[in-house]
């Protein structure tokens, strides 16, 4: 009799200390992470990475994007690893204006941004130099369309930050990007359609 | 007019003995444990050039960088990763570093080292340069050995560890 409870006394302390694992491993929700997406509520742990363009040079980053575009960014939608400790957030956008390349307006598009919450939600993950959109901001935002049909906005200056969201065509940003367009450095790559490009046929 | 000659050409002395400054910059990480070694485990779809990566770091210090075993704790995983972005690999602090083959299929083979190099420069703890010859400037560039502002960097963080 001893014995049973002797292994009912270990299995009650296994079935604790598992219970205080799990709690003080608790990830955010969806909410909570909108919330406290670019901000400083979570410590950051900058990637270091490699570009092949210099990416302080606009007409570059231009040239190599496959779309350039003002957006709204209306929510968070999930975060995704791809078996990787990197993680990718998928935020719900509407664009405003294209600035190169054709994407649907007035629709609900998703954009996936390189970088987000660390897999046990401790930290943000992100590109050295690079921020995260913030949720209710308008952005310009340089995108690469995946073979998938996703659009990538990844590395540094992938997104801009329209300061004057009632007139985005007199923010600084704006008259920047389409002055980098205008004179855009390409790179000779093989290019995939989004399928959210307005000529997308699959 | 002399004095001043003489001081301006001083000036120009002193200035320029004091702006040699070693190109480096030290991270506050790096992938090496407590007994100065970085063991890498994992693969990708050019590990000529890794092998030839990790040798030229180790042909400067000998035994650092090691394939990890069984016997010994991994610090470093490899691994390939494909998206279409300007992004040529990535080295995250967990102890990853990925090589985005979007890009490297692309790349001729002094390229994929040099790059390949980099990343394992940042695992020994040195951060981004933006001139001089180093390897760990940014850009698709074909270097396969290591200038005297990387040893130098090397050396800084290898008194770290």
């Amino acid at each position: 009799m001893k014995r049973v409870y002797r292994i009912g006394f270990v299995l009650f302390a296994l079935i604790v200390s598992f219970s205080l694992v799990a709690c003080g491993n608790q990830k955010l929700s969806g909410e909570r992470i909108a919330e406290i997406l670019g901000t400083q509520e979570l410590p950051y742990d900058y990637v270091r990475a490699q570009y092949g363009i210099d990416v302080e040079d606009l007409r570059q980053v231009v040239g190599a994007a496959d779309y350039v575009f003002v957006c709204l960014i209306k929510g968070y939608d999930s975060t995704i690893y791809n078996d990787s400790d990197f993680p990718n957030t998928q935020y719900v956008i509407e664009v405003i204006a294209n600035i190169k390349g054709e994407l649907r307006k007035n629709d609900d598009l998703i954009l996936v941004k390189s970088g987000g919450i660390s897999t046990k939600h401790e930290k943000f993950v992100l590109y050295e130099y690079d921020i995260l959109p913030k949720i209710s901001e308008c952005y310009i935002v340089l995108a690469y369309g995946q073979p998938n049909g996703d659009i990538l906005a990844s590395g540094v200056n992938s997104n801009l930050l329209i300061i004057n969201k009632d007139n985005y065509a007199i923010d600084v940003k704006y008259i920047e990007i389409t002055e980098a367009f205008r004179n855009e450095v390409s790179s000779s790559r093989q290019r995939f359609k989004s399928r959210y490009d307005i000529h997308y046929n699959g | 007019m002399v004095s001043m000659l003489v001081t301006l050409v001083c000036g120009v002395v002193v200035t320029a003995r004091f702006n040699k400054v070693e190109a480096y910059s030290l991270l506050s990480w790096d992938l090496v444990d407590s007994g100065k070694h970085m063991d890498w485990d994992g693969s990708c779809s050019y590990m000529t050039e890794w092998y030839e990566s990790v040798k030229v770091w180790n042909s400067y210090k000998p035994g650092v960088i090691r394939v990890d075993t069984i016997w010994i704790v991994q610090d470093v995983k490899i691994k390939d990763y494909r998206e279409v972005s300007s992004t040529l690999a990535k080295t995250l602090s967990t102890g990853k570093i990925e090589f985005n083959t979007y890009n490297f299929d692309n790349m001729t083979t002094e390229q994929r080292q040099k790059t390949m190099m980099h990343e394992i420069g940042h695992g020994l703890g040195l951060g981004h340069v933006s001139d001089g010859v180093s390897i760990m400037r940014q850009g698709v560039i074909s270097q396969t050995w290591l200038s005297a502002d990387d040893k130098a960097g090397y050396d800084a963080a290898y008194k770290k560890y």
